[in-house]
C-alpha cells in the first residue's frame, strides 16, 4: 500500500503553509485505511504558529526559534555524538546570539507547541550556553545568555538514536539500553534528516487515529518544506500497521512501535536524539 | 498466616540478627562500582552481606543461620565502572526458591543478571531474564510471592544498580540476592554538592558562574499537551 499521498516537493516555489500539491498520487489503491488515518491524523491543520509561542515584549522583532520558523545567521551545529544530557528550560522567553556575548538575533519563547521549551545545552561558556534550536535549517544552535533571565536547568539521563540504515531506534538511559526496536525511517526521497536533533514536544492529538502521541523532534524534513500544512517537522510516533517497521517509507518520520512509543513518552523534552546515516 | 511465620521466624532469628551486622553499605560512589551478596529487610533483615565498594573483592562461605535463607559462596567484586556479584546454591523458605548459581554483573553503566538452575515453587526462572521481569507465583504457606528478575534502577547520581532476584514476600520481606552498581565510564557521576568534571570532547557543559550551585535535578517527564502538528507522517 501507499502511503505518500500527500507532499510538497521543498523548492523555491514552494510557499510555506501553502496548500500542498500533489494531490494526483491520491487515487485509486491510496484510498486505504492508511492513507486515511495520515491525512486526517497529519495532514489537516494549516494553522501557523500557534499563540501560546510567547515572545518577550523587548524582543518582539526578532524572529522565534520555534518549529516554524526558518532562523539566519546562526551557527550550526557540527557534532554527531549526543550532549551530555543537560537540558535547559527559559522560564521567559530569552534571547538568542549566534555568538556568546554577540547581538541577539532569534528568541527562544518559554513554550513550544504548547508545552515548555526545553533544549539541550551542548557548550557553555560563563554567562552563556549553547544550545540546539528547533527552527529550520536542521542543526541550527544559539548561544542564551543564563544570567538574565530565569533558566531551569536539569539533566535528561536518556539518549535517543536512529540508525537510519538499521532502521532501529534504541533508547538509553544512564548509559544502560532500556529498549531497542525495529523502525520505519524515511523513504529515499524524503529522508530522515541525518544529526543531531532533539525531543520538541508531547503532543496528544485529538484524533488518534494513527497515533496516540505526536514527539515532534527539532529537526525538519530536507527534502519537504511543507507537510500536510505543518511545516514539515520531524517526529516520533506510531502507526497503526506493523508492516511498516524496518522499511524506509516515511515522509522524514520515525514511526515506532506502540512499546517504544509508550518508553519515548517518558523520556524528558531536551532529550538528545541522535540519527546516524 | 504469613505474618506469623515470619513473626515467628524472626523470633528465632532474633539472636542472629546481631551476628548478622556486618557489612558496610554499598552506595555507588563517583567513578566505582560496588556490589553485595545479599541482603534483606522486614521481618529477618539482613544487611547488605558482603559488600563492596570502590576496588575490592570479597568472598564469604555461608550466611549465618537464619530461618529464611541459605547461601554455599557469597563472591562480589568492584572496581571503577564495573561490579558483580554472585551467589551459590541458594535456597529462600525453606526451598521454594532455590538456585545454583545467581550473579549480577554491571559493566560501564550496564547491567546483565544470570541465573542456573534457579526455580521457585517448582516454576524455572528465565536464564537470562529481561530487564525488570516481573513474576508473582503463589507459594504453599507463603501466598503470592512477588519476584522481579534483572532488577535495573537508575540511581539519581546517574549510576545502575542491577540486582538479580529481588522477592517480595506479601510487603513484609524484601530479599534481595546478588547485586552490583556501577557507572559509565565515561559518565562520572556527580557526588551531591560536586561539580561537574571539565573536558568533554565536544564541549562538556560546565556549571555556569551566575547559575545555581547545585547539581541539575532530573529533567521532567514531558506531560502530554492535547494538541497536534502535522508532521511528516
Amino acid at each position: 500500500m501507499t502511503d505518500r499521498s500527500i507532499r510538497a516537493p521543498r523548492g523555491r516555489a514552494a510557499l510555506p503553509h501553502a496548500p500542498v500539491r500533489a494531490r494526483s498520487l491520491t487515487t485509486a489503491a491510496a484510498a486505504t485505511a492508511a492513507v486515511a488515518m495520515l491525512a486526517t491524523g497529519c495532514g489537516k491543520s494549516h494553522s501557523p504558529a500557534p499563540s501560546g509561542d510567547k515572545a518577550a515584549p523587548s524582543t518582539g522583532k526578532l524572529p522565534q526559534a520555534t518549529t516554524y520558523t526558518t532562523l539566519k545567521g546562526l551557527g550550526q551545529d557540527a557534532a554527531d555524538a549526543a550532549a551530555d544530557g543537560t537540558v535547559a528550560h527559559p522560564k521567559a522567553a530569552v534571547p538568542v546570539s549566534a555568538t556568546a556575548g554577540g547581538p541577539p538575533v532569534a528568541v527562544l519563547p518559554s513554550t513550544q507547541l504548547g508545552g515548555p521549551t526545553w533544549v539541550p545545552v551542548v557548550e557553555t561558556k560563563p554567562g552563556w550556553e549553547r544550545v540546539l534550536l528547533p527552527s529550520r535549517p536542521n542543526r541550527s544552535t544559539g548561544w542564551i545568555p543564563t544570567g538574565k533571565v530565569g533558566l531551569e536547568t536539569a539533566h535528561s539521563p536518556y539518549q535517543i538514536k536512529v540508525d537510519d540504515s538499521a532502521r532501529t531506534l534504541t533508547l538509553t538511559r544512564s548509559g544502560h539500553r532500556v529498549g531497542s526496536w525495529t523502525v520505519a525511517v524515511g523513504a529515499a526521497k524524503t529522508p530522515t534528516p541525518i544529526g543531531r536533533t532533539f525531543l520538541l514536544a508531547s503532543l496528544a492529538p485529538a484524533k488518534k487515529t494513527f497515533s496516540p502521541l505526536i514527539l515532534p523532534v527539532g529537526a525538519h524534513s530536507e527534502t519537504l518544506d511543507t507537510f500536510g500544512g505543518g511545516p514539515g517537522t520531524v517526529a516520533f510516533h506510531g502507526w497503526p500497521s506493523v508492516s511498516v517497521f524496518g522499511k524506509a517509507v516515511t515522509h522524514g518520520c520515525v514511526r515506532v512501535p506502540a512499546d517504544a512509543l509508550k518508553k519515548l513518552s517518558e523520556v524528558p523534552l531536551g532529550t538528545p536524539v541522535v540519527v546516524t546515516a | 498466616m504469613l505474618s506469623t511465620r515470619l513473626a515467628a521466624c524472626a523470633v528465632a532469628a532474633g539472636a542472629l540478627a546481631v551476628p548478622l551486622a556486618l557489612a558496610g553499605t554499598a552506595s555507588a560512589t563517583t567513578g566505582t562500582g560496588s556490589a553485595y551478596g545479599l541482603a534483606a529487610q522486614g521481618l529477618v533483615a539482613i544487611p547488605q552481606t558482603p559488600a563492596v565498594t570502590a576496588t575490592a573483592d570479597k568472598s564469604l562461605i555461608h550466611l549465618p543461620a537464619n530461618p529464611l535463607i541459605d547461601v554455599k559462596i557469597l563472591h562480589v567484586t568492584a572496581k571503577p565502572a564495573y561490579a558483580r556479584a554472585s551467589v551459590t546454591d541458594l535456597s529462600v523458605a525453606k526451598a521454594a526458591l532455590t538456585a545454583h548459581l545467581v550473579t549480577a554483573t554491571c559493566k560501564n553503566g550496564n547491567g546483565v543478571s544470570h541465573l542456573a538452575d534457579a526455580q521457585i515453587a517448582g516454576h524455572r526462572l528465565a536464564v537470562d531474564a529481561a530487564p525488570n521481569s516481573a513474576i508473582s507465583v503463589p507459594v504453599q504457606g507463603l501466598g503470592a510471592v512477588a519476584v522481579t528478575l534483572n532488577k535495573q534502577v537508575n540511581n539519581p547520581d546517574g549510576s545502575l544498580t542491577v540486582t538479580a532476584i529481588e522477592v517480595r514476600l506479601a510487603n513484609a520481606q524484601t530479599i534481595s540476592i546478588s547485586s552490583a552498581t556501577c557507572n559509565a565510564a565515561d559518565m562520572p557521576t556527580q557526588p551531591p554538592g560536586g561539580t561537574t568534571p571539565p573536558g568533554q570532547p565536544t564541549g562538556k557543559p560546565t556549571p555556569s558562574p551566575t547559575g545555581p550551585t547545585t547539581p541539575p535535578s532530573q529533567a521532567p517527564k514531558p506531560t502530554p499537551v492535547p494538541s497536534n502538528l502535522p508532521v511528516t507522517g
